[in-house]
């Protein structure tokens, strides 16, 4: 049944009657009024219209307000001049008899932290204030950005969010992402780090190399000094027993009484021969070389106990004493030639080893933003909706039925 | 706009007969248990314990030598980590395409004729994804906890692939579904190869990165695979994929899942079993 509208003009001060009445009624009536805000509230706060908001919102965010970034990449690998040794390892890790690949990875690790840290934050922008104008928020992204009188770790993490950098664990090589509000922004920042990039690696390589230079050159200066007392102390062990050498001495006293036993066989020879040739064994021939024989045999008493007593020359000790003096000097002269090659070796490896940042792909200035953010925090967003819909509800269910 | 009303107002009918089904399914399967619906995270949630205790025990055997051929996976995820990510999507993938095979009735009168097996299995599906999302957001969550490091790099490429994996899924148990209707033998073959191939070749124990150049052609056949790797990369973005693709993971999973409804469609029939015994 058609409804039947009555005249606008009979209509219009009824309806404004009517709105001024319930206008008293809800001045008159709170509790009625709350009534109906809340019944109001509860339509709205609806999971469904809740969700619906939140993508919408996010959408809003992520596809309309959100400023465009821009990504500039680069890729450089930390390569030594000369194929690596056996025994030669990262410039700065202590992995031996590691592949070229997996010391540049290794290189690269450092680098990453090396490249996040305070330290080249602070070199790339010294000036705080400058670093939050650079990356300031701007309306209507109120979101991104580095607002003003931000502190030192909130700084440092902002920073930490414009770069990326992964070492590829298959090339050895890393790949350095860098972001920004604006193209030039993303280039500047990729350029500096990789300058940082370089510094570091020969920062790092030539302390090193001056450092086992050092150590190189004490230790033959170390060797000098030791060869320069062994052989002082030899010299002065000669000058106090006033001869050139105690062993040469000791040979030839052994070869004086050598030459003395030899006559001592001879003439005991000669006794025997002269007791066949006479009847009386104290014929006068016959005392004669006995006596002789017995004067020898006392003299090369008399010439041993010399030779080795602690009264006499001590020849058995003094020998001794410089043989040991001698090996001294040996030693140091040896360990002086060693110090010497190692030195020599150091300066030449140094040199070999050196590390250089050569760079595979240079950053090239962005000429279209990259989206891939804005698909990331919406999808991201959906999936909290999915994923919080899944848990909440199988964990809600689990324990209702339990 | 008439269309599209029309459209969203099915859509809207169609997701509220699936989620029915989803809790009826629910409901059913919990007054079964003792432990009530908790009985769905149980049994994934042992293997996974059993197999994570297996990879920290070969860790501890083989040592701490982080610097092997190429590095190891450790240099980019905990152990507990590396495992349930990977045991998070082959779950998903196994049981939702081992339900396709094992029948699709609820073991109930089917009264409403609008009730398809295509909704039975995507309601199974829900069910499974419920479970596995919340056995993963609470190991990852304890992991977290305990390591206090947060780190998700692209949640919407995790969202994506958790997505894709759903959809191969349910595509490769429709597909397999049919053939098993030639013959039953076919499903034994099917659910042992699922069982234990998709295992073996999964990268649950290992990543590809790990593997020599010359034998990943042997795993990077299978797409499981490829979403297991994009799932871990998503969480961390220096994880290296090599012979990974996104691209495949979607070709898989587009192919199958309209390989599949063009085969449910036109087959439909072979489908509806008798749930009145």
């Amino acid at each position: 049944m058609p409804e039947v509208n009555p005249p606008s003009n009979v209509s219009a001060p009824l309806h404004k009657e009517k709105s001024s009445s319930s206008m008293t009624d809800s001045l008159l009536s709170p509790d009625r009024s709350a009534v109906v805000w809340r019944e109001r509230l509860k339509r709205v706060a609806r999971p469904q219209t809740l969700i619906s908001v939140f993508l919408a919102s996010s959408a809003f965010y992520c596809f309309v307000i959100g400023r465009d970034r821009y990504t500039a990449v680069s890729e450089f690998v930390i390569q030594q001049a000369t194929p690596l040794n056996t025994s030669a390892a990262s410039v700065l890790a202590g992995a031996a008899a590691a592949p070229q690949v997996l010391t540049s990875l290794v290189d690269g690790q450092y680098l990453q932290v090396y490249l996040e840290s305070s330290d080249v934050k602070t070199r790339l922008f010294p000036d705080s204030k400058q670093l939050e104008q650079d990356y300031s928020v701007k309306f209507p992204d109120l979101w991104s950005g580095l607002s003003a009188n931000s502190s030192a770790p909130q700084q440092l993490d902002f920073y930490r969010k414009q770069l990326s950098v992964s070492p590829q664990p298959l090339s050895g090589s890393v790949i350095l992402k860098t972001s920004g509000f604006r193209p030039e922004q993303a280039l500047n920042l990729n350029n500096s780090l990789v300058k940082q990039s370089r510094r570091f690696v020969n920062e790092v390589n030539q302390s090193i190399n001056a450092d086992q230079n050092k150590f190189a050159r004490k230790e033959v200066q170390l060797a000098e000094i030791n060869l320069k007392a062994a052989t002082r102390k030899l010299e002065l062990f000669q000058e106090k027993h006033g001869n050139l050498s105690a062993e040469t001495e000791q040979a030839a006293t052994s070869s004086f009484i050598s030459g003395l036993e030899s006559q001592l066989v001879e003439l005991k020879v000669e006794e025997a021969a002269l007791r066949r040739q006479y009847r009386d064994p104290d014929a006068p021939e016959v005392s004669f070389v006995a006596d002789q024989v017995s004067e020898l045999q006392a003299q090369i008493r008399e010439e041993r106990k010399r030779a080795v007593s602690a009264n006499g020359r001590d020849l058995n000790t003094l020998a001794l004493e410089e043989a040991g003096l001698r090996s001294d000097v040996e030693f140091a002269t040896q360990t002086l030639q060693s110090a010497r090659l190692a030195s020599d070796n150091s300066r030449r490896e140094s040199q070999r080893q050196l590390k250089f940042v050569v760079v595979l792909s240079q950053a090239q200035l962005p000429v279209a933003p990259d989206h891939n953010w804005r698909w990331q925090a919406f999808l991201a967003s959906v999936g909290i909706v999915v994923v919080a819909w899944g848990v909440g509800g199988f964990v809600l269910n689990a324990m209702q039925k339990s | 706009m008439i269309f599209f009303q029309r459209l969203f107002t099915a859509i809207q009918r169609q997701v509220a007969i699936v989620l029915a089904i989803a809790t009826y399914e629910n409901n059913r399967k919990s007054t079964a248990s003792s432990i009530g619906a908790w009985e769905t995270i149980v049994g994934p949630l042992q293997l996974i314990l059993f197999f994570i205790g297996m990879r920290v025990g070969f860790s501890l055997l083989r040592g701490s030598n982080r610097f092997a051929a190429g590095g190891t996976s450790d240099m980019y995820f905990n152990v507990v980590m590396f495992i349930s990510t990977g045991f998070i999507m082959v779950f998903l993938f196994r049981i939702v395409a081992l339900k396709a095979l094992s029948g699709l009735k609820l073991r109930a009168p089917l009264y409403y004729p609008r009730i398809k097996p295509l909704d039975i299995l995507m309601a199974l599906a829900v069910n499974d994804f419920r479970a596995i999302a919340t056995i993963s957001l609470g190991i990852m969550g304890l992991v977290w906890l305990f390591t206090w490091s947060f780190q998700l790099d692209s949640p919407g490429l995790a969202f994506v692939v958790y997505m894709l994996t759903i959809l191969m899924a349910m595509g490769f148990g429709i597909c397999v579904t049919f053939l098993s209707n030639l013959n039953k033998w076919i499903v034994r073959v099917i659910k042992r190869l699922i069982a234990r191939v998709l295992i073996f070749t999964s990268g649950i124990f290992f990543a590809t990165f790990e593997l020599p150049e010359y034998a990943r052609p042997f795993v990077t056949w299978n797409p499981v695979l490829h979403s297991v790797e994009l799932f871990r990369y998503s969480i961390n973005n220096q994880y290296p994929i090599p012979d990974i693709s996104f691209n495949y993971l979607v070709c898989c999973s587009m192919l199958l899942i309209g390989f599949s409804l063009i085969l449910y469609r036109t087959n439909e029939l072979q489908l509806l079993e008798a749930n009145d015994d």
